[in-house]
């Protein structure tokens, strides 16, 4: 796998760009993850259930925290903004369910499908970067893969409850969400710019770091399937669900 | 491992030989409101899908009527990921294809294919039970449906087996040799071709030591023009055999998958494909996906390495009956024809890519006349 360097004395202002995009995706994406996690505290009765999704908004807090600084040392301007066109999207899908009181729907929202974005989408930057940047992406995704964990049993066991009920909310919230979050990934900005690109699309200079927005597209995907069977959708429901997403 | 449905009798772990056989099962699975993706799309999505299972599906015994329930896993390699660059990552594509099929409870499972790599080679230990379940390549019911296939037709177009000279290309292999073992002795000359010089003399010296009149040749081009009856068993990633480099007449039997023979308009070879099978109980499955990559002329035809897990559990004969490289010997390949025909699973009409052979009354040599279906041994 070719890697490159993240030591900043040694970066094109064009590599450093780059970075500079993905981190203002990440902190952003961070930050609706923090916003969701709060949202989703309010649903629940036992405290310590409570606590948890309190614990995990800080997790998101931090995270956001720590791509910051990783923006700062790397001496580039970012853009935060949780209204941009997608994220703007998906936190309303979001809140919709919060409203609802739906809190599988919250789950699988968050922890199931953000989070299998934000782990594919960190460990192919940490892949490619060397450096504290290369790590920040990696620890990062380490700890998000520790949120995944913690859904794959709560919601394995409402698929056991009703597979079938189980299996069409899944289907509704695919279509309602990653739809959303495959748009952002596709190599064309079907529904317009992200608004957090700082110049042109990100996804065209993506060769710069050696990444592309299909291998990226692929990555996020492969994990959202797998975990999907993890919980025991039936593979060939997930499929169909995938296969109808934009490319 | 998230756990699935109550246990299916059978699974059936295969990949798709071309990209737009990847398309159409794609395309089947978007709905109709959807523009339709290009291949380049499908080719930068379907790599990274997982192993999983695609379609359920029941498959009736003739003549008795019972039924046994399956699953169609697609392993999702790919025919660009089929040659020795990609051995890792195909082989952790049907090892989660295996586990697959275990979160699915499958009492037997055929591994069609390249998939088959895992229970062939040395690399992948050759094991015959994983995650719990047996494990078969399907290969001697893919040699039974060839040799079959190959007397079938010969007699259908009056070649005489006996005198003829009959080309095994991928002789080594796991079905070229379980046919090299069957066909040999019937043959006037066997004529043996693999990559390989060293296993290709050592097969060489049993025939002879058999008494079997055999030649062998690691240069294909050799042999092609001088052989009446072609069996094409290479593994290979993509066609490559010209029949305008085959003999004038000569029997053709294709079962590479992918396909062997490259085709060609104006051939005067009889070419068919080999190691099908057909059910004539028939079978239900659940969705149109099936339809969509598996067109063949004539309906519920599949191919033989996977019908032998289909065959085992109705056998109720949950074992790895076919394992490793070059184990299959004659009374293997009587033994699981025997057992298919007793529930109604028999050789495929014979077919080809212009679609079914002509009735028997018309020369083979004819245009093919696609309506009529050969059924001259079909359950007998």
């Amino acid at each position: 796998m070719p890697t490159v360097t993240a030591s900043t004395s040694e970066m094109s202002s064009a590599v450093r760009a780059v970075y500079a995009d993905a981190l203002s995706q990440a902190v952003t994406g961070e930050l609706v993850g923090m916003l969701n996690y709060s949202s989703m505290a309010h649903l629940y009765e036992d405290i310590t259930d409570v606590e948890d999704a309190i614990e995990h908004a800080d997790s998101e807090r931090r995270h956001a925290a720590a791509f910051r600084r990783a923006a700062r040392d790397l001496g580039v301007e970012i853009i935060e903004d949780v209204r941009a066109p997608y994220w703007g999207r998906v936190r309303d899908a979001f809140l919709g369910h919060v409203e609802r009181g739906d809190r599988v729907a919250c789950t699988v929202i968050q922890e199931i499908m953000l989070e299998s974005f934000a782990v594919a989408l960190y460990d192919a930057v940490a892949e490619v970067t060397e450096g504290k940047l290369g790590s920040t992406f990696g620890a990062i995704a380490a700890e998000e893969e520790d949120h995944i964990e913690h859904a794959i049993d709560e919601l394995r066991a409402e698929l056991e409850n009703d597979r079938d009920g189980f299996e069409e909310k899944v289907n509704g919230l695919h279509n309602e969400v990653m739809t959303v979050l495959a748009e952002m990934v596709s190599k064309k900005d079907i529904a317009g710019p992200c608004g957090l690109c700082a110049d042109g699309c990100v996804k065209d200079a993506l060769h710069l770091i050696s990444l592309d927005a299909p291998t990226l597209r692929g990555k996020a995907l492969n994990l959202y399937l797998r975990l999907l069977d993890r919980i025991g959708i039936r593979g060939e429901k997930s499929l169909e669900w995938v296969a109808n997403l934009p490319v | 491992m998230g756990s699935q449905s109550a246990g299916v009798d059978f699974a059936l772990i295969g990949h798709q030989e071309s990209w737009p056989q990847i398309s159409r099962l794609i395309q089947s699975l978007r709905n109709d409101s959807k523009p339709r993706l290009s291949e380049a799309d499908i080719r930068e999505t379907v790599p990274w899908i997982p192993p999983r299972t695609v379609m359920r599906m029941s498959i009736t015994s003739h003549p008795s009527g019972e039924t046994v329930r399956g699953i169609y896993i697609e392993s999702f390699i790919t025919p660009d990921e089929l040659g020795p660059g990609h051995f890792k990552w195909n082989m952790d594509k049907i090892n989660n294809s295996i586990c697959c099929a275990a979160r699915e409870g499958a009492a037997v499972v055929s591994l069609g294919g390249f998939t088959s790599i895992v229970l062939e080679s040395r690399m992948g230990g050759g094991v015959p039970i994983l995650h719990g379940i047996p494990l078969t390549t399907g290969n001697t019911l893919t040699a039974a449906l060839i040799v079959q296939g190959v007397v079938d037709a010969a007699a259908r177009v009056d070649v005489n087996l006996a005198d003829s000279k009959l080309l095994i290309i991928g002789s080594t292999g796991d079905v070229g040799s379980a046919c090299a073992r069957y066909l040999g002795p019937k043959v006037g000359t066997l004529m043996l071709n693999a990559r390989g010089r060293s296993k290709l003399q050592a097969q060489l010296d049993k025939c002879c030591a058999s008494g079997i009149p055999a030649l062998a040749e690691t240069n294909l081009e050799n042999l092609l023009m001088d052989a009446d009856i072609v069996i094409c068993a290479a593994s290979m990633v993509a066609p490559a055999i010209d029949l305008a480099r085959c003999k004038p007449g000569a029997l053709i039997c294709d079962a590479g998958y992918p396909k062997n023979v490259c085709v060609s308009n104006g051939r005067t070879q009889m070419v068919f494909w080999g190691g099908l099978g057909q059910s004539l109980g028939g079978w239900q499955v659940e969705s149109g996906v099936l339809d969509s990559f598996y067109q063949f002329p004539e309906r519920h035809v599949g191919h033989g390495c996977l019908l032998e897990a289909v065959v085992l559990a109705m056998e109720k004969r949950y074992e790895s009956y076919s394992c490793g490289r070059g184990n299959i010997m004659p009374e293997h390949i009587d033994e699981i024809a025997a057992m298919a025909s007793h529930h109604g699973i028999v050789r495929a009409p014979f077919m080809n890519h212009e679609g079914l052979w002509p009735h028997p009354t018309r020369d083979i040599r004819d245009p093919i006349e696609h309506s009529r279906t050969d059924r001259s041994r079909v359950g007998q």
